[in-house]
């Protein structure tokens, strides 16, 4: 077998090992890029005076008992809640409670449209918001405005003015 | 006394010189003239390659996602190779835990050219380095039997059908290619994939992407092809 023979069957061994070890490799890749962090929270900036009262937040459920989600924060000038997947309205109660023990409840509503977000199919569904209006009823709760109305991964943004009075 | 001594001394410089000058000569009287450089006599157009590629349907048929692709190669005086791949990407995956399923089939396309780096261009192996521009245009489904919201306790739809997406993107090409019988040729290519632009749905990204491969700014592929030259 003289020299050009034996490089040409080297050469179609050497091109079926490099199929099947690429191959091989090839299938093997796999990676998971979830975010780190993939909560998606409404945030919420109180401005004016800080809040001197307890205050406990509860979601509102249709026929289910109240869920708390913020329980008994003291001079509270920022909190994050968690919004409903596919709920066109959530409610909250907040319940502000005085050094007296007095207390009192207010009622926020925040109206939303919901997006199915994907990220890869290893990582868990979740849903981005739109906020497209919120209202209170009470009378703590001075003043509540929508500042950035995109909700998603991004925690740094705030979403929501609020403002209350301190008796 | 003094100027027989420098008589001498001339003659003997001249003679040296001589002595040292004839050799040198007459070498130069046999050295042949410079060759000419030949001229490259074959022809512009040396044929056309079809081929078809290997990994894509074994990736599919291994993996969750994969592509069928052929291409259509031109040999111009072995040393430039336009090329055209065109080819359908397929994925259907559906992750046990999450329960999510992601699905498209959709085709690409890709032009390019190649070179022939090796040195003797007409031999029957080729070392090839080139780029190529790829281009998708699909809709892809994402899919899921249903979340509970852990809040407030209600089961929540997640998914869309139809997404559309669109992506173009460059390739970095190095292989080598021989031949193994008559008409057929075989080779292989590692592809370094670069995304110039895309459009994505509201949803997000897609996993997939048709011709690119799995999502992200940059990509490793590589492909081994099956040529018939025409």
């Amino acid at each position: 077998m003289n020299y050009r023979k034996i490089k040409h069957v080297l050469s179609k061994v050497f091109m079926c090992i490099t199929f099947l070890g690429g191959m091989v490799w090839m299938s093997s890749c796999s990676d998971i890029d979830c975010p780190v962090t993939n909560g998606v929270w409404s945030n919420y900036v109180v401005k004016g005076d800080t809040l001197h009262d307890t205050l406990t937040i509860s979601a509102i459920r249709e026929n289910k008992p109240d869920t708390i989600l913020l329980n008994k924060q003291v001079n509270t000038t920022k909190f994050s809640l968690p919004m409903s997947y596919n709920g066109e309205k959530d409610k909250f109660r907040f319940v502000f409670t005085s050094k007296a023990g007095v207390t009192t409840i207010d009622t926020v509503t925040i109206s939303k449209t919901n997006i199915s977000h994907f990220e890869s199919v290893d990582c868990s569904p979740t849903f981005f918001h739109t906020l497209t209006a919120i209202s209170a009823k009470g009378t703590r709760v001075k003043k509540v405005d929508i500042n950035n109305p995109n909700v998603d991964y991004d925690g740094t943004k705030e979403h929501i003015f609020i403002s209350f009075t301190n008796p | 006394m003094m100027v027989r001594k420098s008589i001498y001394l001339s003659v003997l410089l001249t003679l040296n010189v001589l002595f040292l000058l004839t050799p040198t000569v007459a070498n130069a009287q046999r050295r042949p003239s410079l060759p000419k450089v030949k001229e490259d006599s074959i022809p512009f157009f040396r044929g056309v390659a079809v081929g078809v590629d290997l990994v894509g349907p074994a990736m599919r048929w291994l993996a969750s996602y994969g592509q069928y692709e052929g291409m259509v190669r031109v040999n111009l005086k072995d040393r430039y190779y336009p090329v055209i791949e065109v080819g359908v990407g397929q994925a259907d995956k559906t992750d046990e835990t999450t329960g999510t399923t992601f699905k498209t089939t959709a085709p690409y396309g890709r032009v390019g050219c190649d070179f022939n780096m090796l040195k003797d261009k007409h031999d029957a192996y080729r070392f090839l380095v080139g780029g190529r521009v790829g281009y998708t245009s699909f809709k892809y489904d994402v899919l899921s039997p249903g979340i509970l919201d852990p809040i407030w306790g209600t089961q929540s739809t997640y998914g869309n059908l139809g997404n559309k997406g669109r992506q173009l993107w460059a390739e970095l090409v190095g292989g080598v290619d021989a031949k193994i019988w008559g008409p057929i040729r075989m080779g292989w290519s590692v592809r370094y994939k670069l995304r110039l632009a895309r459009k994505m749905s509201e949803i997000g990204e897609p996993w997939y992407v048709p011709g690119y491969g799995r999502s992200g700014s940059s990509q490793l592929g590589a492909t081994f092809n099956v040529l018939f030259e025409l």
